[in-house]
């Protein structure tokens, strides 16, 4: 399945939607409001990419359903909403690192970036670890430009208008404890923070970044929106782990996207959790561009069940993963366990070029699905070279009844028996962490969504 | 302790078509009794131990089971199966379920504390539990890594039939039923599996041994031994019957007319 001619759909525009008005426009009014009010006060010179994000957004407006990369997306239910600009002041800034909030998400671990509704409030607090610097945002590369297939969404440019902007460099000594980007939003809030970073050649590095509501946000208040976009690159053998973690209260819209590129004989272990959001979409690209790349992909989500009220939850992983370059490996596996209401979504594109002889990539994609839950998922392989091994499945099941009457011939009720399954389950993807106490808190807080599923239905 | 009357019971095949398996059984298991029940293929020897387990396949269509809780008969058949192992009742099975994802510590402590709240006991945490687990590894000869391997996974058979054992013996249950729980073991699995029986039956429980072959009671003595064919107890006598099987097979039982127990 070769590539026909990646180079033409890349030059139809950024998301590879064809720039016209299509009937989003009042949507992208109420941004351009906003965005009236961001760059208020900033000199011209400085606003000039920001401007120039927006008006992409207006060329393009907002995909819609019949964009088959947004089929599965309310896309007009996440635009809709009024949305106001953050402000932080004093009442808001978290207080220290004895702030429970933070501290629930991130343990007793160093923070390098946290942002409130947008703004930094705390940056770079781990002073006392060495190699890690804040370096001034080059608006010059993104990182997206040697994708073959477009890479980037209306959202994206919405962070490129909107966001905040933090750029940091992690060297050799940074260390490979887990540290952390926690970014806070209240409700009505638009935040779209973007983060940089470079890891020098060889380091090794943890790197968990979550996405969580300031406080916990009650079911009637408004719904804020995230679509925060992080660029990772690493340098040649480098390793790092990065965990990305959504955690907000079920009125979140997030829309975020990270994109890495490896250099060569790097080794990139990206996890995706999902735990929250009405609306939890992620994009993962990442390119492969050195040879002798590993790159390892993973996804735990649970959606569905009590806390979605009438709209359904949507959970969504959108990965493309292209080899560039030879000898590469690349693995992923993505589970989701969905509840009443609940609606998963997989799509994984792998894109091997021509150049990347001795490519192993592997794809799999299983949903454990309660009640009436729905799932859609969508391989997608575009293989250029001849010499490859790639391999992609999904699988899609209800509970096993041999393991429930098994675990309750042992006394363990049907709920509980139910949830010992889904434990057993989503744990393998989060299980391959090294990092025990981070490990350990990921598998938390998907328990304590999965316990909020509705155990006690009827098979 | 347990008293079947008369019980019979049917699958239901793909076709809709109730198939029956279980034609009148008539069956009392007193404390400190071992029973074994032994029977060809087919005979509704499993199908027995799962009714009495409570699977969802299999529908009751007659008879009934009575159970003695606190000296009490009960329906045994009228609670969940997690009720019925509240109760003390526990079936092992023929084919040990692999639940991945879901290690045996996790497992078995969840197991143990559903059990033992239920009687009024105090829950245990990990570390306590860890100790007691231990404690019932080493009694039963056991390599300590059963713990932390996921419950059946990768599990040899005869790893598979002494975690059954394992259970068996941090769950303490007053009725167990062991479907084959000596078929496919070498000789020395099943030295160890009859010898964890042995340390674990006293006078206040009872086990039902389901078995194909008398080997298994060369190391645990039974009470009594019961032939199944075709759903239905066709013979019942003391330890004699299992070896004059053994030397005659069955034929000559299955054309004999039926002996009540007595």
């Amino acid at each position: 399945m070769a590539d026909a001619n990646p180079a033409t759909e890349h030059a139809q525009g950024l998301s590879g939607v064809a720039p016209g008005s299509n009937g989003t426009a009042p949507y992208v009014e109420q941004f351009r409001r906003l965005y009236r009010e961001r760059v208020a006060g900033l000199a011209p010179a400085d606003t000039a990419h920001r401007a120039a994000a927006l008006e992409e957004l207006a060329a393009a407006g907002f995909p819609l359903r019949h964009d088959e990369e947004w089929a599965h997306t309310p896309v007009r239910a996440v635009v809709a909403p009024k949305y106001r600009l953050g402000h932080v002041d004093r009442a808001h800034r978290p207080t220290g690192w004895g702030s429970d909030a933070v501290a629930a998400l991130v343990g007793d671990e160093p923070v390098m970036l946290l942002t409130m509704n947008d703004f930094s409030v705390n940056d770079l607090r781990f002073e006392k670890r060495s190699g890690v610097r804040r370096v001034a945002w080059n608006h010059g590369t993104d990182g997206t430009e040697a994708f073959t297939r477009p890479v980037g969404s209306a959202f994206t440019r919405l962070a490129r208008a909107f966001g905040s902007c933090h750029e940091f460099r992690l060297d050799a000594d940074a260390g490979d404890g887990p540290v952390h980007l926690v970014h806070l939003a209240e409700a009505g809030v638009l935040s779209a923070p973007r983060v940089r970073l470079r890891i020098a050649a060889g380091a090794r590095v943890t790197l968990v970044e979550t996405f969580a509501a300031a406080r916990g946000a009650a079911q009637d208040e408004a719904p804020f929106l995230t679509c925060g976009d992080t660029e990772l690159h690493l340098g040649a053998g480098a390793a790092l782990t990065y965990v990305r973690v959504q955690a907000a209260a079920a009125e979140a819209f997030d829309l975020g996207s990270t994109t890495v590129v490896q250099e060569r004989d790097s080794e990139l272990h990206a996890l995706s959790v999902a735990a929250g959001a009405r609306l939890a979409r992620h994009t993962l690209n990442v390119l492969a561009a050195g040879p002798g790349v590993s790159s390892r992909l993973g996804g735990a989500a649970v959606a569905g069940g009590a806390d979605v009220g009438s709209a359904r939850q949507v959970i969504d992983n959108h990965t493309y993963l292209e080899h560039a370059a030879p000898n590469c490996s690349s693995r992923q596996l993505y589970k989701m366990v969905l509840g009443g209401g609940g609606h998963g979504v997989f799509s994984g594109r792998i894109l091997v070029r021509p150049a990347a002889q001795q490519t192993d990539a592997f794809q799999l994609n299983q949903n454990l699905l309660l009640d009436d839950a729905a799932i859609d998922t969508k391989p997608q392989l575009e293989i250029g070279a001849d010499d490859v091994r790639c391999t992609h499945g999904a699988t899609t099941g209800r509970l096993n009844e041999d393991q429930m009457f098994y675990l309750q011939t042992r006394g363990i009720p049907r709920p509980a028996a139910g949830q010992m399954l889904a434990r057993g389950f989503l744990d393998e993807v989060v299980s391959e962490l090294p990092a025990v106490a981070l490990r350990q808190r990921l598998l938390d807080l998907l328990h304590r969504r999965l316990d909020r599923l509705a155990w006690s239905a009827p098979a | 302790m347990v008293k079947i009357s008369n019980l019979s019971a049917a699958v239901t095949a793909e076709n809709g078509v109730e198939v029956p398996i279980l034609r009148g059984i008539d069956l009392e298991v007193r404390a400190g009794e071992v029973h074994a029940i032994m029977g060809p293929n087919g005979s509704g020897k499993s199908t027995l131990a799962r009714v009495i387990g409570g699977h969802p396949a299999y529908s009751v269509t007659g008879g009934g089971v009575s159970y003695e809780v606190n000296l009490r008969p009960r329906d045994l058949l009228r609670m969940e199966p997690d009720e019925r192992a509240k109760n003390g009742v526990f079936i092992s099975f023929q084919y040990p379920v692999e639940i991945p994802g879901v290690s045996n510590a996790v497992f078995l402590r969840a197991a143990y504390n559903e059990i033992a709240v239920s009687q009024g006991l105090p829950e245990l945490d990990p570390l306590d539990f860890e100790d007691l687990l231990l404690e019932k590894l080493r009694l039963l000869g056991m390599a300590e890594d059963f713990a932390a391997r996921d419950v059946n996974v990768d599990f040899s058979g005869g790893e598979k039939k002494r975690n059954e054992i394992l259970q068996l013996a941090l769950l303490a249950p007053r009725l167990a039923i062991l479907d084959e729980t000596d078929s496919g073991l070498d000789i020395d699995s099943l030295k160890a599996v009859a010898d964890g029986i042995e340390k674990l039956r006293h006078a206040e429980n009872a086990f039902v041994l389901i078995t194909h072959y008398q080997r298994m009671l060369n190391y645990v003595t039974p009470d009594r031994v019961h032939v199944m064919y075709d759903g239905r107890i066709i013979r019942s006598g003391a330890r004699d019957l299992a070896l004059e099987i053994e030397e005659r097979g069955y034929d000559w039982l299955v054309n004999a007319p039926a002996v009540p127990d007595g």
